[in-house]
C-alpha cells in the first residue's frame, strides 16, 4: 500500500551515500517502523529492527530506483528481519528451557551465552530449508559425533540414506556459506 | 549464451556438491587409505576444488568453534524445539522430538572430532587410529609414545627440534642431542620447553594437561586478547592443567598419565565416569555410564586394548552390570553381575 510519491521526492536512492540514505530514512523510516510494529506487535523491537534495516543498507549499499521500488525492497527486508527476530526469540527461549532443565550443568557467562545463541541462530538459519530427518541426521553427526549406524537406527533409515542426508545438508549449508543462496 | 561469471558459478556449485559428498565420506569415519588419497587428489586438482573444501570446513567449524561440549549437548534440542515452534500446528515427525530429548538426558561420551582436525590429523607426520598406541624413536634418540586418535608433526632443523601435537595425547622422553639444539613441543594453547625429561601432555575437555615424571618442563601459554602469556615450570612428580589463557594449580602427577604408553589404564581412586571417558578414547562406539553409578570409585590396572576383559574386571570389582545394547553401544548400569540375582 505505497502512497503515491510527491513530486518533491527523488526518484532514486543510493544507500551507500549518506545524504541519499538520509533521504531514504526521512521518507520511509516511519512507514517501515509501523509495518514492523504491526507484524511484531511490539513497538520497541520494531524501532530496533527498523534501525537494523538502515544500518544494513549503509553497510551493503543498494540502488533503489523509485519510491515504490524502495518500499517494495524495505518490505521484503522487513519480512526477513521479522523471521530473524522470531528465530532468535525461539532459540533464546528454548536455550533458557534447556538450561533450566539441566540443573547440574555449570552456567556459562552472559557473554558466552550470547555467542552460543548467535551460533545456534546461524546453524538454524542454515538448516531451515532442509527436511526434518536431514537436519536431525546432520545435527546428530556434527554436534554429537554420532556414527552413521546409530543415526540410521534412531531415524529408522539405512546407513546409505544417512550418508545421503549428510551430503545434502552439507551442500545446502555450503551454498549459503559461499553466498550462492540466501538462508531463510 | 553463457557468461564467464555464470560458468564460474556453475563450476563452483558443482565443486561444492562434490565437496559435500566427500564430507559425508569423511564423517562416516571408515575411509581407507586409498579413499583418502582419492580425496586428496580431488581436492588438489584445482583451485575451485580447494575453495569448495574450504567452504565445507567453514560450515563444519561453526559447530565446533563457538560451542563447548556441554553446549553441543543441548544445542540440537534447542534447535529442534525452535523448529517445532516455527512449524506451529504442522505435525512433527516423532523422530526429531525424541532424538532431541534423548540427547539432553544421556551423558554421551562420543569422540567429536571437527572435520578440520580429522584432515590435519591424517596429514600429520605421525598419527594413530582409535585404539592404536605407537612408539616412535626420533633421530636424536627422543622417544615418543602417541596415544589413541592422536597426531604429531616433527620438525627438526639445524637450529631447533620442534614437535607439534596436532591432537590427542603424547608421552615424551627427550634424548640428548649432540648439537644441543633447543627442544620445543607446541600444543594448541602453549609452547612447552622440556629440560632432559620424561613427560606427557594431552587434550582435556577444556584445555590441556601436562604431567612431568622426570626433570622439568616450562609451560609458556599462548595467551589471548584478554590474557597475557604466562609461564610456569612444572617439575618431576607434578602435573598442571592449562589453556591459552590460564595455568591451573600444580597437583601430584597421576600414574595413569604415563601408564597408557604400556597399554594400561591405571585407575587410582578414579570415578567410573572418568574411567569410562578415558577408556572411550581408545575404542570406537559409545560407552555410557548410568548416572546412578557414575561416582563409584575404581582402583587397578586395566588393559586398554581388551575392552571385554576390562569391562569384566569392572563388573567383578563394582556393583555394576555391563550391558551391550548394540554392538557399538555399551552401557554400565547399577546391579550385580550374573553371579547373584537381585
Amino acid at each position: 500500500m505505497a502512497a503515491a510519491p510527491r513530486s518533491a521526492e527523488p526518484a532514486a536512492y543510493h544507500t551507500g551515500c549518506r545524504d541519499s540514505l538520509g533521504e531514504l530514512y526521512h521518507h520511509h523510516q516511519p512507514w517501515l517502523q509501523q509495518l514492523l510494529s504491526h507484524r511484531l506487535g511490539c513497538s520497541e523491537s520494531a524501532a530496533d529492527l527498523a534501525q537494523d534495516a538502515f544500518v544494513r543498507l549503509l553497510k551493503t549499499p543498494r540502488h533503489l530506483d523509485s519510491f515504490e521500488g524502495a518500499r517494495a525492497y524495505l518490505s521484503r527486508m522487513a519480512k526477513g528481519l521479522c523471521v530473524d527476530h522470531w528465530r532468535r526469540q525461539d532459540i533464546e527461549r528454548a536455550w533458557q528451557q534447556a538450561l533450566a532443565a539441566s540443573a547440574e550443568v555449570h552456567l556459562p557467562s552472559a557473554e558466552q551465552q550470547q555467542i552460543v545463541i548467535e551460533t545456534l541462530c546461524e546453524i538454524d538459519r542454515m538448516l531451515a530449508r532442509l527436511p526434518e530427518k536431514v537436519a536431525s541426521a546432520f545435527l546428530a553427526s556434527q554436534l554429537h559425533g554420532k556414527p552413521y549406524r546409530q543415526i540410521a537406527e534412531e531415524l529408522g533409515v539405512s546407513e546409505r540414506m544417512v550418508k545421503k542426508y549428510m551430503a545434502q545438508a552439507m551442500l545446502q549449508c555450503a551454498l549459503i556459506e559461499a553466498g550462492f543462496e540466501a538462508s531463510l | 549464451m553463457v557468461s564467464a561469471a555464470s560458468a564460474d558459478e556453475a563450476a563452483k556449485r558443482r565443486a561444492l556438491a562434490e565437496a559435500a559428498e566427500w564430507f559425508a565420506e569423511w564423517q562416516a569415519g571408515e575411509m581407507s587409505a586409498t579413499e583418502r588419497q582419492r580425496w586428496q587428489a580431488w581436492r588438489d586438482a584445482n583451485d575451485t576444488h580447494r575453495w569448495a573444501w574450504q567452504q565445507v570446513e567453514g560450515v563444519s567449524r561453526r559447530f565446533t568453534d563457538n560451542l563447548g561440549k556441554d553446549e553441543r549437548q543441548t544445542a540440537d534440542s534447542v534447535i529442534g524445539i525452535a523448529r517445532q515452534r516455527r512449524q506451529g500446528r504442522r505435525h512433527l515427525l516423532g523422530g526429531l522430538a525424541s532424538l532431541a530429548l534423548v540427547s539432553v538426558l544421556t551423558a554421551a561420551l562420543w569422540q567429536t572430532t571437527p572435520l578440520t582436525r580429522l584432515v590435519q590429523q591424517w596429514g600429520a607426520d605421525y598419527h594413530t587410529a582409535t585404539g592404536e598406541i605407537t612408539h616412535i624413536v626420533l633421530e636424536d634418540g627422543t622417544q615418543v609414545w602417541l596415544s589413541s586418535a592422536s597426531a604429531l608433526n616433527v620438525d627438526y632443523d639445524q637450529e631447533q627440534r620442534r614437535l607439534a601435537l596436532v591432537t590427542g595425547e603424547i608421552l615424551i622422553e627427550t634424548g640428548k642431542d649432540a648439537a644441543e639444539r633447543p627442544f620445543y613441543l607446541d600444543t594448541r594453547s602453549a609452547r612447552l620447553t622440556p629440560l632432559g625429561t620424561r613427560f606427557s601432555v594431552g587434550e582435556q575437555s577444556s584445555g590441556e594437561l601436562l604431567a612431568v615424571f622426570d626433570g622439568a618442563v616450562a609451560i609458556q601459554t599462548l595467551g589471548d586478547a584478554q590474557h597475557a602469556s604466562q609461564r610456569q615450570v612444572v617439575t618431576a612428580g607434578q602435573q598442571a592443567r592449562y589453556a591459552a589463557d590460564r595455568i591451573g594449580e600444580l597437583t601430584p602427577a597421576e600414574g595413569r598419565r604415563e601408564a597408557w604408553a604400556n597399554g594400561i589404564l591405571l585407575a587410582e581412586s578414579m570415578s567410573l565416569k572418568a574411567f569410562a571417558a578415558a577408556l572411550s578414547r581408545h575404542h570406537r562406539g559409545r560407552l555410557e555410564v548410568d548416572p546412578a553409578v557414575a561416582d563409584l570409585t575404581l582402583f587397578g590396572a586395566f588393559p586398554l586394548d581388551d575392552l571385554e576383559r576390562t569391562l569384566n574386571m569392572v563388573e567383578t570389582t563394582l556393583p555394576v552390570k555391563v550391558r551391550q545394547v548394540m554392538p557399538w553401544w555399551i552401557k554400565i548400569e547399577a546391579g550385580k553381575a550374573s553371579s547373584s540375582e537381585e
